[in-house]
């Protein structure tokens, strides 16, 4: 059985146009990247789109921190949960070959795209797994 | 282990520690400590030592301008200086720039004095002067110092001295410059008993205190219980609550101050031995006429066995989760077992469930240079800041080697330590194509639908 898969997920409407564009967030734009948590406990990390053009979010890697393991969990700008539970962040790695061997795949592809207005705030839940 | 000790002031020789000024027994509670100014981390410690040629009693103010990593005194020049070793006090951060320090040269174990009063400003990073000796009561401890909205100070203080030992639980206000009367705020115990000057307290913004103390019977001195008192912003006495003595152990130390999550307030305790100890939560509401339950057990997945000598939590809240933090002293066995576990609720609106723990530090695994023989948990608090995101631990042990007969203490911070990960999200900027910024991009897709005209003959 093959699944379904649009042929162009990522369709630009006429009268726009489309740029690709990436944020990236650190510890040093984003002071709560830089973890200090006990085993289950949970934080919620506000990661926030610029003001401007609407953002089509259409993916997301990750660089896990070492030496413990966390799950994240992302709620769209309205609230919307993209997962029912936390994920493991090495699920969202990039170019890590172990990625695939745990069930991952290299970063996560959004399908459908995840609509960010400008100024918008998409809000990565972490949990400390281990 | 994420949490790892290091030392406030590795300067200090081995008979010059620091307590922290913690809410712990007799005196030295104020609000949990570090807290966070202009992006710096800020602890109130007094320095004790029982060593004749190194007294050094003072007061001093400590500044982490690295996430706790280092501290430096400020000011340490015209820092306050207690009396004794046994002379208490408390400190109030008023959420502005300003820490009143309040102290007394009396002592606890007999000696009375009076109560001093000095401010430090955050901002200049330096001591004013003293102020608040004159008509000062009369009192051989300090239990905790706040300012209320209106500017005035509160302190709580023991009321007499008999028996060999202080008690009762009373309190004055210092307002335009001058004391008013002392008052009691222990009269709602039950007859026969007696505060013994202990008090873990918490102020809402409207000025009104929520005080528990322990209390004892004033014939033997051996029955022990807790008990719950409102002061109200005007001085009068609100809502009380003795509690039984089948309900609470009121014989360790170590009860943090309690915290308000609306209209709760909630006090970390422990049942009494004859009970099962375990440590619970105390949660009264509403904050006008607490009605009072205790939670089961909150840890009960500890590999510890209860009883231990501070196994009581301490709280501390954020806007979306009670933290509690629970300091273990396993005499059990051999060796001296010392654990600190970190818990934590997310349902504030029952915080007597949800709990989930787990040990953030463990002797065993912790640095050498913080493992004595017979060591054991002294003061330890617990705070939150930054985005209610990280936690601070402090801890200090006491220290009877053989080697050294003097009782010291080494004083240290638990900082976590901190995982850095980023995240990219991957995605494209939608203009409109009328916006004249950037290039225009050929769009390659399927045509955009577009309905045919319909064409209607009759």
């Amino acid at each position: 059985m093959t699944n379904y898969r649009a042929q162009f997920p990522f369709l630009t409407p006429a009268g726009y146009r489309d740029e690709p564009y990436q944020y990236f967030f650190d510890n040093t734009s984003t002071p709560s990247l830089s973890l200090n948590l006990a085993v289950g406990q949970i934080i919620d990390v506000p990661l926030q789109i610029e003001p401007g053009p609407e953002f089509r979010w259409r993916g997301v890697t990750i660089t896990p921190p070492g030496g413990i393991v966390v799950g994240v969990q992302f709620l769209d700008p309205v609230g919307n949960q993209l997962s029912n539970d936390f994920q493991p962040a090495q699920f969202f790695q990039a170019l890590n070959p172990d990625a695939v061997t745990i069930g991952g795949k290299p970063g996560e592809v959004l399908e459908p795209e995840v609509s960010c207005p400008g100024g918008s705030v998409i809000i990565m839940r972490v949990q400390r797994l281990a | 282990m994420p949490y790892s000790p290091l030392l406030i002031d590795p300067a200090s020789t081995d008979n010059i520690g620091s307590y922290s000024m913690a809410p712990n027994g007799y005196g030295w509670a104020q609000q949990n400590s570090p807290f966070v100014y202009n992006g710096k981390l800020y602890m109130v410690l007094y320095r004790a030592t029982n060593a004749p040629a190194a007294n050094d009693f003072s007061i001093n103010v400590f500044v982490s301008s690295d996430k706790g990593s280092t501290w430096a005194a400020l000011d340490a020049a015209h820092a306050p200086v207690r009396g004794t070793a046994g002379a208490t006090g408390g400190c109030y951060f008023d959420g502005g720039h300003t820490v009143t320090v309040a102290w007394t040269d009396g002592s606890q174990l007999g000696a009375t004095g009076t109560i001093h009063l000095q401010d430090f400003d955050l901002s200049a990073g330096v001591w004013g002067a003293a102020y608040g000796a004159a008509g000062s009561p009369v009192v051989n401890l300090v239990d905790q110092i706040y300012k209320r909205p209106d500017g005035s100070l509160i302190a709580l203080f023991n009321r007499t001295f008999a028996a060999g030992r202080v008690q009762g639980l009373s309190a004055a206000v210092f307002s335009a410059g001058a004391w008013g009367a002392a008052f009691p705020i222990d009269s709602n115990i039950t007859a026969g008993n007696v505060s013994d000057s202990r008090a873990a307290t918490v102020m809402d913004a409207s000025g009104n205190l929520y005080v528990f103390t322990r209390c004892t019977d004033t014939a033997t001195f051996s029955t022990h219980f807790w008990s719950f008192q409102i002061v109200n912003a005007d001085n009068s006495l609100g809502a009380s609550h003795n509690f039984a003595t089948t309900d609470l152990d009121a014989t360790v130390n170590g009860n943090g101050n309690p915290v308000l999550i609306g209209n709760q307030v909630v006090f970390g305790a422990m049942t009494p031995l004859t009970g099962g100890q375990a440590a619970v939560v105390v949660v009264g509401t509403p904050l006008s006429a607490p009605v009072f339950t205790i939670s089961p057990g909150i840890d009960p997945g500890s590999p510890f066995s209860a009883g231990g000598t501070y196994y009581v939590p301490v709280l501390a809240a954020s806007a979306t989760t009670l933290y509690g933090l629970i300091a273990i002293t396993d005499t059990s066995g051999l060796n001296t077992v010392l654990s600190l576990r970190l818990g934590q609720t997310t349902n504030l609106a029952n915080p007597a469930a949800g709990w989930s723990w787990s040990e953030i530090y463990n002797i065993a695994s912790g640095p050498p240079s913080f493992n004595f023989v017979g060591q054991v948990w002294n003061n330890r608090t617990l705070a939150i800041y930054n985005n209610n995101t990280q936690i601070f631990v402090t801890a200090g042990a006491q220290i009877d080697a053989a080697a050294v007969q003097d009782t010291w203490f080494w004083f240290g911070i638990f900082t976590g330590v901190a995982a850095n990960f980023s995240v990219t999200l991957h995605g494209v900027n939608r203009y409109p194509r009328d916006n004249s910024s950037g290039p225009q991009v050929l769009v390659v897709g399927p045509e955009p639908f577009r309905p045919l005209p319909l064409r209607f003959k009759r």
